[in-house]
C-alpha cells in the first residue's frame, strides 16, 4: 500500500484477497463511527436505557444490523489476518517440476477461514437481523 | 510510532477482543446470569454491553470495550495516514488519535462500570 495515493488504491488488482481486505478496512471504520460515539451518548443521556432508546428507531435498527453485519466480519476474517501474522496458516511455495512458478498454495485451514468468514457472517447476520427487528426490546435479568 | 509496535498493539488488540469477547458472554450463560432464552429472543444491542451492565459485569465488560477502543484507534490510525504524505502531518494525527483514544477509554470505562 502507498502512501497518499487515497481510497482507489484500495481497489487496484482486485482479487478475493484485496476484496476482504476492502471489505475488512470499511466495516473497521464503520464499527469505529458506530462504537466511539457511544459512550458519550451514555454520558450525555445519563443512562444505559434513555441511550438505547435510539437504537429502537427504525434507522437505530438499521444502524444495528450494519453493525452486526461489521463485526462478524471484521472479526472473522481479523481472525483469519491475525493467523496468517502469526504464520500459524501462511501458504507455501508451489513446486513445479520444470518452471519456477511464482505462487503460494494456501493452507488448508486459511481456505476453511475464507470459506468461513463468509458463511459465517450471512448466518449471524439473519439472525442477528431477525432479533434487532421483531427481539425482546427490554432486558429481564439482573436485580 | 514504530509499525512494528502499532502492529503489536493492534494484534494483541485483537486476540484480547477475539477471544475475550466469546470468553465472557460464555461465562455469563455458563454461570446463569444472563438465560439463554433471554440471548435468543432479545435485539443484540440490549444484551451487548447493557446486560453486563445490569449483571453488575461492567468491569469486565470494560477490559473489552477499552482494548475496542485502543483497537478502533490504531485501526483509524493506519487507515488516516494512507491518506497524508508529509511526516509532520502524520505526527498530527498521532497526537489527535492518541487524545482521542485516551479520553474515549476514560469515558467507555467510566460508564460501564459507573453509569447503570
Amino acid at each position: 500500500m502507498r502512501a497518499g495515493r487515497g481510497v482507489l488504491e484500495w481497489f487496484r488488482r482486485l482479487n478475493l484477497e484485496r476484496i476482504y481486505f476492502v471489505i475488512h478496512r470499511l466495516t473497521g471504520i464503520y464499527l469505529v463511527l458506530y462504537i466511539f460515539p457511544r459512550p458519550y451518548l451514555v454520558l450525555l443521556s445519563g443512562s444505559w436505557e434513555e441511550a438505547l432508546r435510539l437504537d429502537m428507531t427504525p434507522i437505530g435498527k438499521m444502524l444495528a444490523i450494519i453493525f452486526i453485519f461489521s463485526i462478524l466480519f471484521h472479526g472473522i476474517n481479523g481472525l483469519r489476518i491475525v493467523l496468517i501474522e502469526l504464520g500459524l496458516i501462511s501458504g507455501r511455495p508451489l513446486r513445479h517440476p520444470i518452471k519456477p512458478i511464482p505462487a503460494l498454495r494456501a493452507n488448508k485451514l486459511h481456505l476453511t477461514l475464507i470459506v468461513a468468514t463468509i458463511v459465517l457472517t450471512v448466518v449471524g447476520m439473519v439472525v442477528g437481523s431477525y432479533l434487532v427487528l421483531y427481539g425482546k426490546e427490554h432486558l429481564l435479568v439482573g436485580p | 510510532m514504530k509499525a512494528s509496535t502499532e502492529r503489536l498493539i493492534l494484534i494483541t488488540g485483537a486476540l484480547v477482543m477475539i477471544i475475550g469477547m466469546p470468553l465472557v458472554i460464555a461465562l455469563a450463560l455458563l454461570l446463569g446470569k444472563i438465560p439463554f432464552e433471554e440471548v435468543l429472543t432479545t435485539h443484540p444491542l440490549v444484551i451487548i454491553p447493557y446486560a453486563f451492565v445490569k449483571i453488575g459485569w461492567g468491569l469486565i465488560w470494560a477490559i473489552v470495550a477499552v482494548d475496542w477502543v485502543v483497537h478502533g484507534s490504531h485501526g483509524i490510525r493506519r487507515v488516516l495516514i494512507e491518506f497524508i504524505k508529509s511526516e509532520r502531518g502524520r505526527k498530527i494525527i498521532d497526537l489527535v488519535l492518541n487524545i482521542v483514544m485516551v479520553i474515549t477509554g476514560i469515558i467507555m470505562f467510566y460508564v460501564l462500570v459507573f453509569v447503570s
